[in-house]
């Protein structure tokens, strides 16, 4: 209904839950401290504004080199601007992850694999299915 | 549909006695795709053959399943994500400490004194390892909310589709150290609950986080916490417990 008022707010931060999440990775409880409640909400803020912070600096990069869209180089060298150049290692790692597994589903690799089956067993199946089919059709009995 | 097709069949007694008896097996006029059969299924569809229909066993029609996926890659492909995140999300809760077997050399030079071997109050338990340098975070953001609040910006326009994973990777790491440095503070301040003021003076140390000057900047510069805990009667296992509440007015303040 009134989504253009405050519920868009809400989506502008990161779900509670997920940081919380994250953070007790980052301090199990074998680690002896707990994060206080106030201290995660000003963390969640601060993440906001790392994001907001990356993609306006990214975005200015790409609006330099005359792209319309905001692409990962963008982003790596934002973050090197910006002094997070530590990042860049992971950051592209992951992004590189991304990119060979949507290869992979472009090639709808992904729901032949999922079958369980080599591709000479499918074509084998299928085949049978269509001997059925024919036999069926000219069984005609009676 | 089919009523109405019935009268641009042909009627004749003749015809559909030979016409039933080819299609012995297959009941509903289903057929796959390039099935030979399938050229027929309007004849199938008919009314005026069902009543003949003996109803077999139909044993082939279970083989198709196995192999024709039409229209399911879109499906494939969100399920997939679907669960593997969840699997992401069990593994993290079924296991959140091991996490010796990668090492990242520049972030634990970062963190060095996080782990000096004379811990200050209460000895921590047995692994003396490193509790929290190199941390390897297995629940990931939700990526579509990472673009839209790339993209509350108005100048940022379009986003490539790698783009808020890139950016979503590079906030894990920059949340680990925060969350990091700011242990290391409450630490150095014999606290061992983290809180916004521990985390503000964390950042404060940091040039490179100037950028969140205006953050910090509402909280109270002296911990709050200290008046209703000292080191000692700190002990109380909070996190537990906020995991279950939702409470999203909490968020807007």
């Amino acid at each position: 209904m009134s989504d253009r008022e405050f519920s868009s707010n809400d989506d502008l931060s990161l779900p509670k839950a997920t940081v919380q999440k994250i953070i007790t990775e980052i301090l199990p409880p074998s680690s002896g401290q707990t994060f206080s409640k106030d201290a995660r909400d000003l963390l969640m803020e601060c993440c906001v504004e790392f994001i907001t912070l990356i993609s306006s600096e990214a975005n200015d990069i790409s609006e330099k080199e005359a792209k319309k869209t905001i692409a990962c180089e963008h982003v790596e060298r934002a973050l090197r601007d910006l002094g997070f150049g530590d990042y860049i290692a992971d950051v592209l790692a992951v992004a590189e992850e991304h990119k060979e597994q949507l290869k992979s589903r472009e090639k709808k690799q992904s729901k032949m694999e999922q079958s369980g089956l080599s591709e000479e067993e499918l074509l084998r199946q299928q085949q049978e299915l269509f001997r059925s089919a024919t036999e069926k059709y000219h069984a005609a009995p009676e | 549909m089919t009523d109405q097709d019935n009268s641009y069949r042909p009627r004749s007694p003749d015809f559909s006695a030979f016409q039933t008896p080819i299609s012995p097996s297959v009941n509903h006029p289903v057929y796959p795709f390039g099935n030979p059969l399938a050229h027929r299924a309007s004849y199938d569809a008919s009314p005026f053959f069902t009543p003949q229909y003996q109803q077999p066993p139909a044993p082939p029609s279970r083989v198709p399943q196995q192999y024709i996926y039409p229209f399911a890659d879109a499906a494939h492909l969100y399920t997939d994500m679907a669960r593997r995140s969840t699997r992401l999300a069990q593994a993290a809760e079924a296991a959140p400490p091991p996490q010796s077997k990668y090492i990242d050399p520049v972030v634990s030079e970062d963190e060095e004194p996080a782990r000096p071997p004379s811990p200050s109050p209460p000895p921590p338990p047995p692994p003396p390892a490193p509790a929290a340098v190199p941390v390897e975070v297995k629940t990931k953001f939700p990526v579509a909310r990472i673009k839209r609040i790339m993209q509350a910006d108005e100048d940022v326009g379009k986003v490539a589709q790698v783009t808020p994973i890139a950016v979503s990777k590079a906030l894990e790491l920059f949340m680990i150290s925060l969350v990091t440095k700011a242990a290391k503070e409450a630490k150095d301040r014999n606290s061992k609950r983290v809180t916004a003021s521990h985390l503000k003076q964390a950042v404060a140390k940091d040039e490179v986080l100037d950028f969140l000057a205006d953050i910090i900047a509402k909280v109270p510069d002296q911990p709050a916490s200290r008046k209703h805990d000292d080191d000692g009667s700190d002990q109380n296992e909070q996190p537990k417990r906020k995991r279950g509440g939702r409470r999203p007015k909490d968020d807007s303040d």
